[in-house]
Parts: C-alpha cells; sequence; structure tokens
C-alpha cells in the first residue's frame, strides 16, 4: 500500500541568517523533497532608480555606490558610469582606466571572498570564513589607502577616478597578490579536499544551460552551467581588451561548479591585477568634465560583469543635468529568479547549499 | 554590429521602426555644454526599433527563434514614463548568447491604460522583471502568469516610477508619529535641563 503523504509549506525568513538578508523563501515541501519554492523579495527597496532621476549625475556616483551592493560598491559605480560616459561621450584617460580594472578585480577578489566565507559557515566549514575574512580585510585596507573607505569608495568620477595611488601602493598590492595565490590553494585544501563539503554540493542544484539561458541566469551561476559568456571578454570596457585572461567555464551545472568557478576566476583576477599594474601608464587619471555636467539627449544600455554576474545600466538623458530614468540591472535579480529552477526535485537540506552557491545579495535584488 | 540587425528586422517587419541613427560625432567636441542639445533629438546608442504593441509577440517569436537573430536571452523589461507624450515606453533588451549581439525593443502604449502582451512564455527571464514594470509603473502584462507586486508591499498605492508620482506617508504612519510625538512631550523632558 503506499503511503500517503502531504505537502507541506515551510517559510523560511525573511530574518534566517542563511538567506544572506532580508529574502524570504517559501518553501513547498513534500517530506524531504522541494517540491516549490517562491522567494519572496522587496524588503530592502529603497528605489534607488527613482532616487537618481532627483540627483545630479556626480551625485549619482555616490547613490550608485551605497544604494545596490553593497558588497561590490566599485562595481555599481562603473556599471553607472558606463553608462553616463557612453551618453555623454566622455573620454576615460589610460591611466584612469587601468585604474579603474585594478580596483574592479581587487572588488571582485573581495566580493568572492565574502561569498566562499559566507557559503562556508553555511555548509558547516567555518574555519574556512576565518581565512577568508583575513584576505578581505588586507584588500579593504589597500581600498582605504587608495579611495579613503573600504566598503563604500566614491572613487570613480565621470571621465575618470578621484585621485591618484598613493606612493607604494601597487608594490604592496603586488606584494598581496602573490601571497593570495597560495591562499587560494589553501582555500582549495579545506574545501575541495574535504568530503563533506563534497558530498553536499556535487551534483546538486544542476541548472542545465538552457534553462539558465531562459531564466535569464548571468555570470558565475551562467558560466557553471556551460555558457561561455563574460562581459569583460565580449563586450571589453575600460583596459579589458588589452590584459590577457582566462574565463572559466564548467558544463556540469552543479554548486560545485559554481564553486569551481569563482575559485579560477580569483586567480584570473590575480592575473588581472597583476598584467595591469605592470602596463599601468602614466598620465592624466580624469578628463575635464564639469562638475554640474549636462548629458546631450540621449540613451544607452551598459553592461559590465560585477563579481555577481552581469550588471547593466540603461540610461535616458533628456539633456537636464540628472538622468531622465535609469534602469538598473541586477545580476542577483536576476539569479534569484532561477532559484526556484535549480531547487525543485533537491532535499530541504539542499536550500542553504544551493542559495548559498547562487551568491546573492539582497540589497542588489531589491535595490 | 547590431544596426545591421535592425535593417534585418525591418525587412522582415515593416511596421517595425529603427531608432533614428546617430550622426557621426565630432571628435573632441566639448561635452556637456547646457543648452546646445535641446533643439536635438536623443541619439540612440543601443541598437532597437520602436514596435507595435499588437505585433510584439509575433515580432519577438521571430527573434528568439529564426536566424539571423536567434535572441534567446532577455536581459531587462521596464519602462519609461513620459508624461509630456502621454505615453509609457516598455523596453526590452534582447541579446543572443551564442551571437553576441544585442537589440532594444521599445513598445509605446497609452499612459492612461498601458498594456502590452507579456512575454514572459518566450523569454521565463522577463516574469520578475514584467512584475517590477508593473509594480514601479503600472504596465499591465497580459497573460502574465502572475502579475503581482514585486517590491512594494501588496496593498501600495500608486506605482513610484511614474513622473507625477508623490510620495505620502501612509496613514498609519502619520498617524504613528503624531502619537509618539505627544508621548514624548507628554515626558516633559524641556523642563528638567
Amino acid at each position: 500500500m503506499a503511503l500517503r503523504t502531504e505537502e507541506l509549506m515551510l517559510n523560511m525568513g525573511p530574518q534566517h541568517p542563511s538567506t544572506h538578508g532580508v529574502l524570504r523563501l517559501v518553501v513547498t515541501l513534500d517530506g524531504e523533497n522541494i517540491v516549490d519554492v517562491v522567494p519572496d523579495i522587496g524588503y530592502l527597496h529603497s528605489s534607488v532608480e527613482k532616487m537618481m532621476e532627483y540627483r545630479t549625475y556626480l551625485q549619482n556616483v555616490a547613490l550608485a555606490d551605497r544604494g545596490m551592493d553593497y558588497l561590490t560598491a566599485l562595481a555599481n559605480e562603473e556599471g553607472y558610469l558606463l553608462a553616463v560616459e557612453r551618453v555623454g561621450r566622455i573620454e576615460v584617460p589610460p591611466r584612469a582606466r587601468y585604474l579603474r580594472t585594478i580596483m574592479l578585480e581587487l572588488q571582485r577578489l573581495s566580493s568572492h571572498l565574502v561569498w566562499l566565507g559566507t557559503w562556508g559557515i553555511d555548509l558547516g566549514a567555518t574555519t574556512v570564513f576565518l581565512y577568508c575574512f583575513r584576505e578581505r580585510e588586507r584588500i579593504l585596507d589597500l581600498f582605504e589607502q587608495a579611495t579613503g573607505g573600504r566598503l563604500h569608495h566614491v572613487y570613480f568620477r565621470p571621465g575618470g577616478v578621484y585621485e591618484d595611488l598613493p606612493d607604494g601602493w601597487t608594490d604592496r598590492v603586488l606584494a598581496f597578490c602573490d601571497e593570495f595565490l597560495g591562499r587560494v590553494d589553501e582555500y582549495h585544501e579545506l574545501l575541495t579536499g574535504n568530503p563533506i563539503f563534497l558530498a553536499r554540493v556535487q551534483g546538486v542544484g544542476v541548472l542545465p544551460r538552457d534553462r539558465a539561458i531562459a531564466m535569464g541566469a548571468c555570470g558565475p551561476v551562467a558560466r557553471a552551467s556551460g555558457v561561455d559568456f563574460d562581459v569583460r571578454k565580449a563586450f571589453p570596457y575600460e583596459a579589458y581588451g588589452e590584459l590577457a585572461f582566462d574565463v572559466p567555464v564548467f558544463q556540469e551545472g552543479d554548486c560545485f561548479a559554481r564553486y569551481r568557478v569563482r575559485m579560477e576566476e580569483m586567480r584570473q583576477s590575480v592575473r588581472i591585477i597583476q598584467q595591469a599594474i605592470a602596463k599601468l601608464p602614466d598620465g592624466e587619471i580624469r578628463s575635464k568634465v564639469q562638475v554640474n555636467v549636462k548629458l546631450p539627449r540621449g540613451e544607452a544600455y551598459a553592461r559590465t560583469e560585477s563579481p555577481r554576474g552581469d550588471l547593466g545600466v540603461y540610461l535616458v538623458s533628456e539633456g537636464e543635468d540628472a538622468p531622465y530614468r535609469v534602469k538598473i540591472r541586477a545580476p542577483s535579480f536576476s539569479n534569484l529568479f532561477a532559484l526556484t529552477e535549480m531547487m525543485r526535485g533537491w532535499k530541504v537540506a539542499d536550500v542553504i547549499a544551493i542559495l548559498g552557491s547562487v551568491d546573492i545579495v539582497l540589497s542588489d535584488v531589491d535595490r | 554590429m547590431s544596426w545591421a540587425l535592425v535593417e534585418r528586422l525591418r525587412e522582415r517587419f515593416p511596421e517595425v521602426e529603427p531608432f533614428p541613427r546617430e550622426a557621426p560625432h565630432e571628435a573632441g567636441a566639448p561635452v556637456g555644454r547646457p543648452g546646445r542639445h535641446e533643439a536635438r533629438g536623443p541619439t540612440y546608442h543601443t541598437p532597437g526599433a520602436f514596435v507595435p504593441a499588437a505585433r510584439l509577440l509575433e515580432v519577438a517569436r521571430v527573434l528568439r527563434d529564426e536566424a539571423p537573430f536567434g535572441l534567446d536571452y532577455c536581459s531587462f523589461v521596464t519602462g519609461v514614463d513620459r508624461p509630456e507624450q502621454d505615453l509609457v515606453e516598455v523596453v526590452y533588451h534582447l541579446f543572443s548568447m551564442d551571437e553576441r549581439h544585442e537589440l532594444l525593443l521599445k513598445v509605446r502604449v497609452p499612459r492612461r491604460d498601458p498594456r502590452v502582451p507579456s512575454v514572459s512564455a518566450l523569454w521565463p527571464a522577463a516574469n520578475w522583471h514584467e512584475r517590477e514594470a508593473y509594480d514601479l509603473l503600472g504596465v499591465v502584462f497580459e497573460g502574465h502568469p502572475d502579475l503581482r507586486r514585486i517590491m512594494m508591499t501588496d496593498d501600495w498605492e500608486g506605482h513610484p516610477l511614474r513622473k507625477d508620482y508623490v510620495y505620502q506617508e501612509p496613514r498609519w504612519l502619520v498617524d504613528l508619529g503624531a502619537q509618539r510625538q505627544r508621548e514624548i512631550e507628554g515626558l516633559r523632558l524641556g523642563d528638567r535641563a
């Protein structure tokens, strides 16, 4: 005789520590099996897009920095400024382009370290968190020396960057890079060499390639599903077109593949930073742009590769000193939508493993 | 690269109106001079076309399935409110993962009753983006499987990204604030100082 089962509705969040912010997941369970997951978002909605319409282009740099993903402030500034510079046809001097590239890749390292550490905690591997935050602290120190801010930098400006580097900064970055490659190997030993970790992530939460594209997944999540697309390679911005780096792509589409993509990305980021510092040109760091700049009428969609994926800004200018409309295409928003697809059919214990592997930041989802 | 794609789209659908092409830019021209650009039309830096709402689904299906388009990835759906033209522009950004080309689609709908067919059956990724455009701009996507507010609370009134939207504190919050103020005044903190 078949045993009759009943579906159970389980509410996770919005104050659950493993949701990495204020995310509510309504999980429908049949025993241990996940039947459906409905994410409920909007708890951190601050309407950055509306606020941007009331601030000048320069003020909006700070708003993009703070109002979106709080772990990748510089990547947000870059996404916004790329759109502004495209509409305004503002040139960025070579030195500033390289400085931005270095900063963006350092940002990618620090963001991936937070992801790795917190995901480790989610899965019960507490040690890796301590290692990751030790290295992240050094990156934040480097940021502080160069930009004055540890988390929120407001370092980029329309047409360049705010300030040149302090003396000896590049040497400190290079020293850190050399050391960091060894650290990545350590993380690998801690996690990839850990059978419990492997059992929880290998083959779990599979997202096939065609579903990844259809659901709008982007960044490391898509690349772990075999989508060979990286904005830095496909539409090079800043100095990425002049630097050599590989885009890691894995076909499996499971949590382990997403982990391996990010681990490899950290190595590639180090490679980019080292090359960019070696090639760093001299000269101006900022082209002449009025403080209260008015952009010509026009619109553009600029895409960047933020640590979380394809961050795009669609900017409409009506010739004023403030944007007419800004649409922020947040990578976490799209990746979170693909979450349901990844979770269906897995066990309730996998919810945390899968959610962590997607690497969402809720202030990016809600904006 | 993708402007050629717009031309191909117009050959297929004559009623599609490509964005006006930008004039070649004079190098080294100063940027941000106020008042200089007002007479000129907007420059479209990303290729795309205006599509009539009635033909949207048909155009979208061709764009997704047929060569040379193959636009299998929907980056975002949003809207731009234009009260002076009494319009809402619904904007779609499409991208091809294999061909690496992109296209913007714009659908102009009346501001009073903005309705477009939902493309979430073609691109599931559009689902949440359409909900967001509905929530923040009031665009109704017909045939959407789950058209609810996504950012604001379910009982929110108005659509915040409309240009004429004025934020008002909800009544209960105003009352609560007034009550707290009375309580504080009841403590007579000023007298003790």
